[in-house]
């Protein structure tokens, strides 16, 4: 299999007023073409920052090191003109909240129309045409009357199939799902996870679909990514639930779910401790503070991210090969 | 809609009232007796008595106050007392120049500031902005009458490109757009920094907003982003600021009407101003209060129009 996507020491630095916040360190990872790579982490962990950066949608005083290659080609040493020619055509994405992701003045036909911008080969009843199929491929009833109404006029549920019809429209190799569901509400989210599942089926590419909810990894992705505080701590196939993540944190996630409790349980499990604070100098692994494993040589030398079985990566010096 | 179109005309006709109303208050409460003004100060009391029961003022106060109004309201605007003409048609002759010379003013006030503003707000802290933000605001600063004066003296005095008083030959468009240039683009000038300012502010708020990354996410151009989707959401403060600014603007036109030497309401009510000239005076503030009104009323139906949200509230 040859690498989609591949990340090599890939790293991302904010300058802040603050002086400069590494939002993203050392991220070594491919994607595979057909290949559904969830990636999870606590909030702030760099998940939704790792997608923008996929997109090459990131603010104008990010630096990028390391590189990011999309099909050979490094994403972030293309110029701002070559990048805006992937996006919409090979990379697309879901966005997380549906309720802001579209125009609240333009009806959502012409709005799925204009996503469609570089296919200069149809014409514009065709892409109207195309928008209407996909609208109803995606399980929308009635997609003659959603193609005239306006976002507000839509449910949250519907927005999301709405946005997920945009990216298809697109024909992507590779799909960045940001959180699609976070935003809905439980039912809603069912319907619109059994809709991505279908939409695999549908993508000749590959996805990579940030989520901080892990039952719906298990069910739905070929492997996971554990973000922590910018870095990659690990990175496991996902044939048989999660048997195979051995991190500490990945572990501490998992006990952390809350689809893992039994029903008398009268405790909720957290992981003690915070987030550690990007812009203190990195030392030692980032997840040694709160880690119950650490020892003295964790807090002072960073682990690297080593391989383990056959595709799976670890970035733990306590938990053998 | 049609409900909310109705509401809004009745809103509208009733500010009108209240308006009216006050207007007679302060004419009023303006010391010089009309009669006096009218028939000149060798007048003999026999006559300035036959004036006022003609006019109507030997009547209570509050009886003068509701046949004033009852008058105004059913569109009857009194008599000029110098030379004995209608005021509605007086106002009616010169009403086409006012307008039109305000509309100008608008359209290419509207026309360069969208395009300042969305230069601005595509590229915020750059040259062109920081120029832009100094220049309009200085702009803004200067009132519309210095502006007419010193482009007169420029652009008519000096450089000759443009005529200096008068609306032009009657029946000749050319002549007439010709001698309109000088006067809409003097009072149009401050509208254009203080509109793209608005436009800038808001093009940064929204530039900033989801849907915008979302076509950015599907490779559409910054450009493209700015003037098929964020210029119909930027676009809706614009009109509510030229609705209720129009009062300003009309202001700016009279006096320009009067630097320009151009015939229109403003030269109108001036000329009425300094012969106590009272049923003009009261003609010209009541049309100029409606066409206010009506502007009103304009954009706000444009902004039911532009906004699917402030339609679904109507």
């Amino acid at each position: 299999m040859t690498a989609l996507l591949e990340l090599r020491n890939f790293c991302l630095t904010l300058e802040t007023p603050d002086g400069p916040l590494d939002v993203l360190r050392d991220i070594d990872f491919s994607i595979n073409k057909g290949e559904i790579v969830g990636v999870v982490g606590e909030s702030g962990a760099g998940k939704s920052t790792l997608a923008n950066a996929i997109l090459m949608l990131l603010p104008p005083r990010a630096v990028a090191r390391g590189s990011m290659l999309f099909n050979g080609r490094d994403l972030h040493a293309l110029s701002p003109r070559e990048q805006r020619a992937l996006r919409g055509n090979g990379i697309a994405a879901v966005f997380q909240d549906p309720f802001t992701a579209f125009n609240p003045v333009i009806p959502i036909g012409k709005q799925l129309v204009e996503f469609q911008h570089w296919r200069r080969d149809l014409d514009e009843e065709t892409r109207w045409r195309k928008a209407h199929d996909m609208l109803s491929r995606v399980g929308l009833t009635d997609p003659g009357t959603r193609m005239w109404q306006y976002p507000r006029q839509l449910s949250g549920g519907v927005r999301q199939r709405v946005g997920i019809a945009a990216a298809l429209l697109t024909d992507p190799m590779l799909l960045i799902a940001d959180e699609p569901t976070t935003a809905l509400d439980a039912t809603t989210e069912a319907q619109i996870i059994e809709l991505l599942r279908e939409v695999r089926l549908m993508v000749d590419g590959a996805i990579v679909f940030v989520t901080h909810d892990l039952g719906l990894v298990s069910s739905f992705c070929d492997r996971v990514a554990v973000m922590y505080a910018g870095e990659l701590l690990e990175v496991a196939p996902v044939d048989s639930g999660f048997s195979a993540l051995r991190h500490p944190y990945s572990q501490a996630l998992l006990a952390c779910d809350p689809s893992q409790m039994s029903p008398g349980d009268r405790h909720f499990p957290t992981i003690a401790g915070q987030v550690p604070d990007l812009r203190a100098p990195r030392k030692g692994c980032v997840f040694a503070p709160r880690c119950g494993m650490s020892d003295d040589d964790c807090r002072h030398q960073t682990p690297p991210l080593r391989q383990v079985a056959a595709n799976g990566l670890i970035r733990c010096a306590k938990v053998a090969a | 809609m049609i409900a909310y179109l109705f509401r809004r005309i009745g809103l509208a006709l009733a500010i009108l009232v209240v308006t009216v109303s006050l207007l007679f208050c302060v004419i009023h409460a303006v010391p010089g007796d009309p009669a006096s003004v009218a028939l000149g100060p060798r007048a003999t009391a026999a006559m300035k008595a036959e004036f006022r029961a003609e006019m109507g003022l030997d009547r209570p106060v509050f009886v003068q106050f509701f046949m004033f109004v009852g008058r105004v309201m059913t569109g009857d605007l009194g008599t000029d007392v110098l030379t004995r003409q209608p005021v509605a048609r007086l106002v009616l002759d010169v009403l086409p120049n006012t307008m039109v010379l305000a509309f100008a003013s608008i359209l290419w006030a509207v026309v360069a500031a969208i395009g300042l503003g969305l230069w601005c707000g595509l590229y915020p802290n750059g040259w062109a902005d920081r120029l832009i933000g100094v220049i309009s605001t200085s702009i803004i600063a200067v009132p519309t009458f210095v502006v007419a004066i010193y482009s007169l003296l420029i652009f008519a005095v000096q450089l000759r490109w443009f005529p200096a008083i008068g609306a032009g030959k009657s029946g000749d468009p050319l002549s007439y757009i010709h001698h309109l240039i000088l006067p809409s683009f003097a009072v149009g000038l401050g509208w254009v920094g203080y509109l793209a300012r608005i436009i800038r502010a808001a093009m940064l708020d929204v530039m900033s907003e989801n849907h915008v990354r979302t076509y950015r996410a599907f490779g559409v151009s910054d450009t493209r982003i700015a003037l098929r989707f964020v210029l119909p959401i930027v676009i809706v403060p614009v009109i509510s600021v030229l609705g209720v600014g129009l009062g300003t603007l009309l202001s700016g036109a009279v006096l320009t009407e009067i630097v320009f030497d151009r015939p229109g309401l403003g030269r109108l009510a001036y000329d009425a101003v300094i012969s106590r000239n009272y049923p003009v005076v009261t003609g010209t503030v009541v049309v100029t209060a409606s066409l206010y009104l009506f502007c009103n009323l304009v954009a706000d139906l444009c902004l039911a129009r532009l906004s699917p949200d402030a339609r679904a509230k109507l």
